[in-house]
C-alpha cells in the first residue's frame, strides 16, 4: 500500500498533472464560491474533458476538483450569508456574524485551516480503514443511518434556545416541506398542489439560496450600510483565526471525526455531516448559547467536518461502488466512463486509481487553504463596501444560481418566494437553523425509517437489536438527558 | 429611497439580459449548444439545405448510468460519420424519473438538432398507467444501442438455491428496488406473480451497488435486476448468485443457470429493456437518414467497439425501423399487464 502511495504522489511531479491539480482547485474553488454550483456540477460538466487522460490522472483531477470546494463555499458562507453550497450553510451561523463584527478574515482564517486540516483527518482514517473497508461498509444499514439522523434531528430540536415553541414550529414547517413531491418509496405525489414543477418537491438550491442569499439581500435593502456593521476589534485577524483551530481542539477533532463517519456511511453526505457537527459541538459547548452568535468555534465545527467527510465518503465508494455521498454518485460515473467498475475487487484491482483520489484531495486541500489563507484579507474588504454597490452583484448571483441547475424559472420563483419568507421568519424569531435541519433531515428520516420496516416485515425491534444503531439511539438518549440536567441548572431552556 | 431605485433598477438591467441569455443552457464553463438554425428554405429543387450546421444537442433523462454512458460513448464518435462533423452535447435531464427528460425530446423543435435516449418499456409503462407529455408511438427512431438484461439473484450463503426453493419460502420474500415505476421493480412485479413467489418490497434504493449490498447483508432476500456490469464484480466474489436468468437475452452470460423460459415461464423472456435513440415527431425524412447512418456506423466504428470490450457494456445495434418495431411490440406487451401492475401496487399499498 505505501508504494502505490508512493507512486500516486510521483503523479506530482509531472509537470502537466501538478498544473491540472492547480487548475482543478481553482475550477473547485469558483464553482463552491457561486451559490447554485457545487462539487456535483463541476465533476459533471469536466467529464468529457477527462476523456483523453489516463485514469489516474483524470481521478486526480476530478478530485482535486472536489476537495476545494467545501472551503470556496464557505467563502460566500462568511461575506454575503450566502452558503456556495449546502454543506457551508452551518458555516453561515457563525461565520457571517463573526463577518458582520468586522471579524471576516478571521472566520476565513478558520475556515482555511480547519478545511485542510479536516481533509486530512478524513483521508487518514480512510487510508487507516481500507483493509478493512468490506467489514465496515456491511455493518451500515437503513436502521443505523436512521437513528444517526434521529440524533440529528434531536439535537436541533433542543439548540432552539429561548424559544422552544418557536424552534419546533420551524423544524416541523421545514419536515413538511422536505416531503413535497413524489415519494419513490411509497409510489405516491403528495403535496405538490396539482403542480408538475413540485413533482421533484422543492429542491436543495432555491431553499438554500432563497432562504440565505435572498433573505440578506432584503436585509440590505432594510439595513444599508456595510456588511461588517463594526470595525474589526484588534483579535479579528486571519491569524487569529488560525489559532483558534488549535485553540479548539477538541472541538475539531470531534468534527472531524464525525464529519468522516457521516461520510463513511452511504446515503447522507456533506448536509447531514455539518449538521451534526454543528449541533453536538452546541450542545457540548459550555455556552451553547453563544453558538449563532459569532461564536468561532461554530466555524470550526461546520468547516472540519464538511471536509473530513470527503475523505471517509471514498471508502464505500471505492470499496462497493456505493456513494458515500452525492459528489461520490459523479465520481463514480467518472470511473464508469474511464472503464473502471467499482466494486468489491476495485481496492485490489485499482489500488493506484485510490491513491490518485486521496492525492487529489489532498492537494488541492492545501492549495486551496493555502490560496485561502493569503487572500483572506482581500476578501474581507469585500464586507467593509457598502452594501447597495455589492447587492446587485449579489442578486445576480443568486438569481443564476437559483436558475442554472435545473434551467428552470421556477426555481427562481421559488428562491424569491422562499426569501421572503426566510425574511419574516427572522424577524419573528423562527430560527433558519431548525427550518434547514428540517427540510434536510426529513425526508432522509421517513426513507430510512420506512426501508427499515420493510426490512424487518413491520417490527420496530430491528431498530434495537442491531449493536450499531442500538448504539446511536443511546447516544441519542444521552444526550437528551444532558441537555435537561442542564437546562435545569440554569435559565428554563 | 433613491438608492433602493437605483439598486432595483440595475438590478433589472443585468438580470434580465442574464436570465434571457441563460434560457438557453446555463454559462457553465463546458461548449454548450447554440438555438436552432435558420429555418430551411421553401421546398424548391435540391439541393436541400445542408444539416447538420451547428451543434447537435443529445438529451439523456438520467443522471450517471447506462443511459448516459452509452449516450456519451457514442456521441463522442458520432460527429466523424456526420457531414460536417458538428459537436453532440450531452444534456441530462433527471427530473421526474426521466419524465421531463422524454417530454423535453418529444415537444423540442423538430428540426435535427436535438435527439434523445428513450427508456423502454420504462416509459412506455409511464404512458400507460399515467397522463404523460409524450406519445412514444409518434417518435422518429433512430436505433438501438443495447439491451438489458434481468436475472433473479440470491446472495451467497440464502439458504434457496433453486426457483422452487423460493416458491415455497414461508415467509414473503423481500426484495428490493428503486421505487414504484421503474422498470426494475416492473419486471420484478411481473416476474414474482407469474412465478407465484410470496414477496414485498423494499424501496428508496437508489443505485446498483446500494442494492447488491442490502443483498449481501442479508436486508433482503431475492434481487431481480439489471445491470449485469455493476452485479459482475459480486458474481465474480461469489457475493451473489443467479438463480435464474428471465431475459433471453442474459443467457449466454450465465450458460449453467435455468433460464425462465426453461423452468416452464416462458412470457418472462420477452421482459427486458432497450436503450433507444430518437428524434422528436415531425423531424423531416432526411435528416432522420442522416442522424440514423451516422449512429449505427459511430456504433459499429472501431474505437467504440474496443471501448465497449473494455468496460464490458455489449453494444446491440439495430436501425430506426427495427427499434420502433420493438417499441410497438413491448406497448402490446406491456398494456396486457398494467391491470396486473396497478392490482400489485394496490397489494403493496395496504
Amino acid at each position: 500500500m505505501f508504494e502505490a502511495f508512493c507512486q500516486a504522489l510521483a503523479l506530482l511531479f509531472r509537470p502537466d498533472v501538478l498544473g491540472l491539480a492547480a487548475l482543478g482547485t481553482l475550477i473547485g474553488l469558483v464553482f463552491g464560491v457561486l451559490p447554485g454550483l457545487g462539487g456535483i456540477i463541476a465533476v459533471a460538466v469536466l467529464l468529457p474533458f477527462t476523456y483523453g487522460m489516463e485514469p489516474t490522472t483524470a481521478m486526480l483531477f476530478l478530485c482535486a476538483v472536489m476537495g476545494a470546494v467545501p472551503f470556496g463555499g464557505s467563502v460566500s458562507a462568511i461575506l454575503i450569508n450566502t452558503p456556495g453550497t449546502a454543506q457551508n450553510i452551518c458555516t453561515t451561523f457563525d461565520g457571517f456574524p463573526m463577518a458582520r463584527r468586522g471579524e471576516a478574515s478571521r472566520a476565513l482564517g478558520i475556515s482555511a485551516t480547519a478545511s485542510g486540516l479536516g481533509a486530512l483527518f478524513g483521508l487518514v482514517v480512510l487510508v487507516m480503514l481500507i483493509p478493512v473497508v468490506r467489514q465496515v461498509v456491511l455493518l451500515i444499514g437503513p436502521p443505523e443511518i436512521f437513528m444517526l439522523i434521529l440524533m440529528g434531528m434531536v439535537t436541533i430540536a433542543l439548540a432552539a434556545r429561548g424559544n422552544l415553541v418557536k424552534g419546533l414550529c420551524a423544524g416541523g414547517l421545514g419536515m413538511l416541506i422536505s416531503f413535497i413531491g413524489f415519494s419513490p418509496v411509497f409510489g405516491v405525489l403528495r403535496f405538490n398542489f396539482g403542480s408538475e414543477y413540485l413533482w421533484d418537491g422543492v429542491q436543495l438550491i432555491p431553499v438554500v439560496i432563497g432562504l440565505f442569499g435572498i433573505t440578506e439581500l432584503i436585509n440590505y435593502a432594510v439595513r444599508g450600510g456595510t456588511i461588517a456593521a463594526e470595525r474589526a476589534a484588534a483579535g479579528g485577524s486571519m491569524v487569529e483565526g488560525v489559532k483558534d483551530v488549535f485553540r479548539h481542539k477538541l472541538c475539531f477533532l470531534r468534527s472531524s471525526a464525525i464529519g468522516t463517519i457521516v461520510g463513511i456511511i452511504p446515503g447522507i453526505g456533506g448536509t447531514v455531516a455539518t449538521f451534526l457537527s454543528y449541533v453536538i459541538a452546541m450542545q457540548t459547548s459550555k455556552h451553547p448559547e453563544t453558538y449563532g452568535k459569532g461564536n468561532p468555534e461554530g466555524v470550526v465545527a461546520a468547516e472540519s467536518a464538511n471536509n473530513a467527510k470527503d475523505g471517509g465518503s471514498v471508502l464505500p465508494t471505492v470499496g462497493f461502488g456505493v456513494p458515500g455521498s452525492a459528489e461520490m454518485v459523479v465520481l463514480l460515473g467518472a470511473f464508469m466512463l474511464h472503464g473502471i467498475f467499482p466494486g468489491p475487487t476495485m481496492i485490489k484491482e485499482h489500488l493506484d486509481i485510490v491513491f490518485a483520489i486521496i492525492v487529489g484531495f489532498l492537494i488541492s486541500n492545501i492549495l486551496a487553504s493555502t490560496l485561502g489563507l493569503l487572500a483572506a484579507n482581500s476578501l474581507a474588504g469585500l464586507t467593509r463596501i457598502n452594501t447597495s454597490y455589492i447587492a446587485f452583484g449579489v442578486a445576480v448571483l443568486c438569481f443564476v444560481g437559483a436558475f442554472t441547475m435545473r434551467e428552470n424559472i421556477w426555481d427562481v420563483v421559488m428562491a424569491l418566494l422562499l426569501g421572503f419568507f426566510g425574511y419574516g421568519m427572522v424577524r419573528l424569531g423562527f430560527p433558519t437553523v431548525n427550518f434547514t435541519t428540517g427540510y434536510i433531515l426529513g425526508i432522509l428520516a421517513e426513507l430510512y425509517f420506512s426501508q427499515s420496516l420493510m426490512i424487518s416485515y413491520g417490527s420496530y425491534a430491528i431498530f434495537f437489536t442491531r449493536p450499531i444503531s442500538l448504539t446511536f439511539f443511546v447516544l441519542t438518549l444521552f444526550i437528551l438527558v444532558y441537555s435537561f440536567r442542564r437546562g435545569r441548572g440554569s435559565e428554563k431552556g | 429611497m433613491k438608492k433602493l431605485i437605483c439598486f432595483s433598477l440595475l438590478f433589472v438591467l443585468i438580470v434580465l439580459p442574464l436570465l434571457v441569455a441563460c434560457a438557453k443552457p446555463a454559462p457553465a464553463p463546458a461548449p454548450k449548444p447554440t438555438p436552432a438554425p435558420a429555418p430551411p428554405p421553401v421546398p424548391t429543387p435540391p439541393p436541400p439545405p445542408p444539416f447538420p450546421e451547428e451543434t447537435i444537442t443529445w438529451i439523456v433523462p438520467h443522471g450517471a448510468g447506462g443511459f448516459d454512458t452509452y449516450s456519451r460513448a457514442i456521441a463522442k464518435v458520432m460527429p466523424k460519420y456526420l457531414p460536417k462533423k458538428v459537436d453532440i452535447i450531452i444534456k441530462n435531464v433527471p427530473a421526474a424519473g426521466g419524465r421531463t427528460g422524454t417530454a423535453d425530446i418529444y415537444r423540442s423543435k423538430p428540426d435535427g438538432y436535438t435527439i434523445g435516449i428513450l427508456n423502454i418499456p420504462g416509459h412506455i409503462v409511464s404512458q400507460l398507467i399515467m397522463p404523460v407529455e409524450y406519445d412514444l408511438a409518434k417518435m422518429e427512431y433512430l436505433g438501438l444501442c443495447s439491451t438489458i438484461n434481468y436475472n433473479l439473484w440470491v446472495a451467497k450463503n440464502s439458504p434457496f438455491r433453486s426457483l422452487s426453493d423460493l416458491q415455497q419460502a414461508k415467509k414473503p420474500l423481500r426484495s428490493p428496488s428503486y421505487g414504484f415505476g421503474q422498470t426494475g421493480m416492473l419486471v420484478a412485479t411481473i416476474t414474482l406473480e407469474a412465478t407465484r413467489i410470496p414477496y414485498t418490497f423494499v424501496t428508496g434504493y437508489t443505485a446498483a451497488p446500494e442494492i447488491a449490498l442490502s443483498v449481501i447483508k442479508g436486508d433482503v432476500d431475492i434481487l431481480i435486476e439489471s445491470d449485469v456490469v455493476v452485479l459482475m464484480p459480486y458474481y465474480k466474489t461469489g457475493d451473489l448468485r443467479p438463480i435464474a436468468v428471465i431475459s433471453e437475452g442474459a443467457s449466454q452470460l450465465f450458460p449453467d443457470i435455468p433460464t425462465m423460459k426453461k423452468l416452464g415461464y416462458p412470457e418472462l423472456a420477452e421482459l427486458g429493456g432497450y436503450r433507444i435513440i430518437a428524434a422528436p415527431p415531425g423531424t423531416p425524412k432526411e435528416r432522420v437518414k442522416i442522424l440514423e447512418e451516422a449512429l449505427i456506423k459511430a456504433m459499429q466504428d472501431a474505437e467504440t467497439q474496443e471501448w465497449s470490450k473494455k468496460v464490458e457494456m455489449p453494444l446491440v445495434i439495430a436501425k430506426g425501423e427495427e427499434a420502433k418495431g420493438i417499441v410497438l411490440k413491448q406497448t402490446q406487451l406491456f398494456a396486457k399487464y398494467t391491470e396486473m401492475l396497478k392490482a400489485a401496487q394496490k397489494k403493496l399499498e395496504k
